[in-house]
């Protein structure tokens, strides 16, 4: 059975959106952090209603944050630089400068117990 | 005796290949500055918000050991890279390394650049400054970077490579976070591909590796009909990766790209003689 240069264009193409695409459908397509194993993507943020509601996870934002009653100069003496666009993730920002989102993400954490007690 | 009739056509391109390269530049360039945009919160809507490490398919490669041993990821990592690995090891089981040949950006960009050098050097000179015996030794060198990677790696739990990664460089070079060591090993790769086609993939690309080894088993193979074959070079010449397609049946060089350049489509001037197959040819 011979291919073509056109037919084995369409067939790639096929075989990598295809494969998004069903990936996707089960589950298994996790772009963000956090998620730790297999199938178990977007499980990750701050979801509201539990106990969970204030963890810092691999999606929270900047935004969140504040949303949660965190105020920006508490966020930034906790990250030692100024605040970014509250739309950026925090663990993607910590990635960028070099800090060690584990820390950061308890030191956040101790902040917002704080703030309720 | 009256010999067989040849039909000769003149040399085309693979354009199929040419415009999937250009799609997955612009693709992954795209999604690079947007992320990068995304941060001053001026993306762009209909793209998705990930990290350059979240589509790349040797992420997954890098953290095998980690998820097998774990059931995580090194750290950078995604699922979505364990998933893209896990279809480029599909495609390179059926028609080879076709990730290198069609779709790499860092392997397109050595490309463009070779084509000045062909230009410059002409094609019989470009791509063969090497001497044989030493480029022979070379093509495994980047078994030994393989190997490299994978100890620092596994022992770290980091992806400590992005700081040597030339693709990484080359689509972060505006986000300042891009190590010096990887600049210099960008601009290395790029003077280089003036004179030898795709230096990175051929002497130290650690992916290439990897599915380099799946051309001693896929399915769809480049195979030569020697009755038909006139010998006469033209699939050598025109070979980036310099394998001698000339003096072989089957190609299972584990440097074979599967980029058709030497096949009928393109270069060979005899119909159906070098063609892309699964099984034998008549």
């Amino acid at each position: 059975m011979k291919l073509n240069s056109k037919i084995l264009g369409i067939l790639i193409l096929v075989v990598v959106f295809g494969g998004i695409a069903i990936s996707s459908a089960l589950g298994y397509w996790n772009t963000e952090g956090g998620g730790g194993g297999y199938g178990q993507g977007g499980k990750a943020g701050v979801e509201s209603g539990d106990e969970a509601a204030e963890m810092v996870r691999g999606r929270t934002t900047f935004q969140d944050l504040l949303d949660l009653g965190l105020t920006q100069e508490v966020i930034e003496q906790i990250i030692g630089t100024p605040m970014p666009d509250p739309s950026v993730r925090v663990n993607l920002y910590c990635e960028e400068q070099g800090l060690d989102f584990e820390s950061i993400r308890a030191e956040l954490e101790q902040a917002l117990a704080q703030r309720d007690s | 005796m009256k010999l067989p009739k040849i039909q000769l056509f003149r040399k085309r391109s693979i354009w199929p290949r040419t415009l999937l390269q250009l799609f997955f530049f612009a693709l992954i360039a795209l999604i690079s500055i947007n992320h990068t945009l995304m941060k001053s919160g001026a993306g762009l809507s209909f793209l998705p918000n990930v990290t350059l490490h979240a589509v790349c398919p040797f992420g997954g490669v890098e953290s095998l050991y980690q998820f097998i041993a774990e059931g995580s990821f090194v750290q950078k990592v995604r699922e979505s890279s364990f998933v893209l690995m896990n279809i480029v090891f599909l495609l390179a089981i059926l028609f080879g390394p076709v990730f290198c040949g069609w779709v790499c950006p860092l392997g397109t960009v050595q490309e463009w650049v070779g084509k000045l050098g062909r230009k410059i050097f002409k094609s019989k000179r470009y791509n063969h400054f090497i001497p044989s015996k030493l480029d022979k030794v070379l093509r495994y060198a980047r078994y030994g970077v393989l190997a490299w990677i994978l100890y620092i790696t596994i022992t770290s739990g980091k992806l400590l490579f992005q700081d040597y990664d030339p693709y990484y460089a080359l689509f972060n070079f505006w986000t300042g976070e891009v190590t010096i060591s990887a600049f210099i090993i960008l601009s290395l790769t790029l003077v280089l591909s003036l004179f030898v086609e795709r230096p990175w993939c051929k002497y130290a690309c650690p992916y290439g590796a990897v599915l380099g080894l799946t051309n001693l088993f896929r399915i769809f193979k480049i195979r030569r009909v020697a009755a038909a074959c006139r010998n006469d070079g033209a699939c050598d010449i025109r070979c980036p990766m310099n394998i001698q397609v000339s003096q072989k049946n089957v190609i299972r060089d584990h440097q074979c790209i599967a980029c058709m350049e030497c096949t009928s489509e393109a270069s060979c001037p005899v119909r159906e003689t070098v063609v892309f197959s699964a099984g034998g040819v008549k």
